[in-house]
């Protein structure tokens, strides 16, 4: 029991020593070769823009891109190690990726420490994942519905590649957290190889205090910070733990792994069989305040002539104790919507509501009547309707 | 002086089923035009409500859209009504006029992966590239000032994209940065670029951004960018000397 606590504190230095270790700052600048515009007002750059980490990459010239380096990496893992580890072979080949795709950069998704022994973790990876799949996400549900308003489309967006939905893949896929400290392995005798097919998120202190009882989650400082930030502004059902966003990474950066050995064409494809075949129920985020107010508002913006008009279509049993009204909201003979209610005023409410949701829910189609391609799409053509006009302000 | 004018309901037909008798019935109502400034429930004068603080009017004309057809030339041209909705920002009219959202939405996107896979593609010697990709400069304040907000509106100032946008501020004499203008600017920028994309294919929208944005005959992006990244790390530098 002593020599466990002994070499607990000794690792715990260890980690704490190599968090403070500290990153130079760039040296070298270059003048751009063109005067730009000196007339704004520089001081105000910061307000726009507060992305300060401590963990930046040193360079020659601020425009040679190629010279960008981190200094706290200094290696990759060598493929043949990589290759000796039975769970990240079989994640590999779980997800069919091909043998271009090397494995230890598929090991380097998974590692999101930043101090590991100078092994290169998934920082640029999940960038660039995180940029093709916003890109493809996004192009894929303005075009498919372009009158769906903003808050709808930002939620839609999460909820295809927010870090929960992330979370939800990277489990199916059955990456596996790194539980275990450096200890634990010691003394299970764990082969080695192992931790490289596992999720690495959790440093070297949090997995030495890891004796919590099932079922208790012990939050780490950061989460804490987020919890309470999350009070202040949205509900607490916002907070995404360590976990959630350490899955969302791993996939991002998978995604991104994929664009450096096989090319755009095919990570095209993998977002599509991974994301965007996901059955996104958008006509459950609507919720409408004033939805008739709305409705006049629309038709105006599109230039309708004809006033709004809703009509009683059909009644039946008016004296009964269950009356059914059937209600239409027209504009001049046009009818937009139908709705059935107990109430003529219910009625009237869900017609409005279902002609609000057949605006905002439409997907266009082509000449032939198929759906429409995207712009990233061979062959795409621009079609009439595929632009959005944007939202009405009630 | 505010006017009075004359509305005309289309031509209804009464009696219509009888068959007896078929005279038009036109209804003609007076509705007054506000001009001046806002009172509740007063509709607005369209010629005055739908004109920009320094008094362009909103309408497909030649003018409006000239500086955006010479930016674009030939090769990416879009529609007139595009090019409308894409100076036209949600600020303006209270959202009645198609504007710009969507369409920028789909210009940023389209701006981080171009600027993304433009950086990792440089050739580099660093021994954690993978496959010939140095992903180190991701991340980066650079890498990410390419695409950003700031660089672009600074890049439709210097090319005078922004002279004609439709928009409305809170106040619009406080300067570039402060009234919004740099915003709204760089909003109708990556409109631009989105428009372009829906309006040709991802392709040529790239061809696009590569050589009228990258490779800019005045200031390019990629100095622009420079530019305000090297003062912010400068004006950091000297914070933390006098601290």
């Amino acid at each position: 029991m002593l020599r466990r606590s002994m070499i607990v504190k000794d690792l715990a230095r260890v980690s704490r020593l190599r968090g403070l270790m500290s990153i130079p700052q760039p040296r070298h600048y270059s003048q751009p070769s063109k005067a730009v515009n000196q007339q704004i007002n520089l001081q105000h750059y910061e307000n726009l823009n507060q992305s300060t980490s401590s963990f930046q990459a040193k360079y020659d010239n601020i425009q040679d891109y190629g010279s960008y380096k981190h200094n706290v990496f200094t290696h990759r893992l060598p493929e043949s190690t990589a290759s000796q580890s039975p769970p990240l072979v079989a994640l590999h080949s779980r997800l069919n990726l091909s043998s271009q795709y090397s494995l230890s950069t598929l090991s380097q998704a998974l590692n999101l420490n930043k101090f590991d022994d100078g092994l290169a973790n998934n920082y640029g990876l999940n960038i660039l994942g995180k940029n093709l799949l916003s890109y493809y996400v996004s192009e894929y549900l303005l075009v498919k519905y372009p009158r769906l308003p903003m808050p709808i489309h930002n939620v839609a967006v999460d909820s295809l590649m927010g870090s929960k939905a992330l979370y939800q893949i990277g489990k199916i896929w059955g990456i596996e957290v790194d539980k275990s400290s450096k200890l634990d392995k010691y003394l299970s005798q764990e082969s080695e190889f192992l931790k490289y097919g596992k999720l690495r998120y959790l440093t070297e202190e949090r997995l030495d205090n890891n004796e919590a009882e099932s079922g208790v989650y012990e939050l780490s400082s950061e989460e804490i910070t987020n919890l309470k930030s999350n009070n202040n502004t949205a509900s607490s059902s916002s907070f995404i733990s360590d976990e959630v966003e350490a899955y969302g990474s791993a996939v991002r950066a998978i995604i991104g792994g994929l664009y450096t050995h096989q090319g755009e064409e095919i990570t095209k494809q993998f977002i599509q069989d991974h994301i965007l075949s996901r059955k996104l129920l958008l006509e459950n985020m609507f919720e409408f305040s004033q939805p008739t107010r709305e409705l006049v508002r629309l038709c105006d913006k599109l230039n309708f002539q004809d006033p709004i008009d809703i009509r009683l279509i059909a009644e039946t049993g008016r004296l009964s104790s269950h009356a059914i009204y059937v209600v239409g909201v027209f504009c001049g003979v046009e009818k937009l919507g139908e709705g059935v209610g107990s109430s003529m005023n219910e009625a009237k409410t869900r017609a409005v509501v279902n002609a609000l949701m057949s605006y905002y829910l439409y997907s266009p189609i082509d000449n032939e009547g198929n759906e429409v391609k995207v712009p990233s799409d061979k062959d795409y053509k621009y079609l009439d309707g595929i632009v959005g006009l944007g939202d009405v302000a009630i | 002086m505010s006017s009075i004018r004359q509305l005309v309901i289309p031509n209804r037909l009464i009696g219509l089923k009888s068959g007896i008798s078929c005279t038009s019935y036109i209804p003609v109502r007076n509705i007054y035009l506000h001009k001046g400034s806002r009172v509740a429930g007063l509709k607005r004068d369209p010629k005055e409500a739908f004109t920009t603080y320094n008094g362009y009017q909103y309408e497909l004309s030649e003018s409006n859209l000239k500086p955006i057809k010479e930016f674009l030339t030939q090769k990416y041209h879009i529609s007139d009504e595009l090019i409308l909705q894409v100076l036209t920002h949600k600020s303006f009219g209270n959202g009645i006029k198609p504007y710009n959202e969507k369409l920028s939405a789909m210009g940023s996107k389209i701006l981080s992966l171009f600027f993304t896979k433009f950086v990792v593609n440089k050739p580099s010697n660093n021994e954690l590239a993978i496959n010939g990709k140095n992903l180190d400069v991701l991340g980066s304040p650079m890498a990410k000032e390419l695409g950003g907000r700031y660089a672009l509106g600074v890049f439709a100032k210097n090319h005078n994209l922004n002279s004609i946008m439709f928009w409305k501020s809170s106040s619009h004499t406080v300067g570039f940065l402060n009234s919004g203008e740099l915003k709204v600017s760089a909003q109708m920028m990556y409109a631009l670029i989105g428009a372009v994309t829906l309006s040709h294919g991802k392709l040529v929208a790239e061809e696009f951004i590569q050589e009228k944005i990258l490779n800019s005959n005045d200031t390019p992006l990629e100095d622009i960018a420079s530019t305000v990244v090297e003062s912010n790390i400068e004006r950091k530098r000297k914070q933390k000397e006098t601290v």
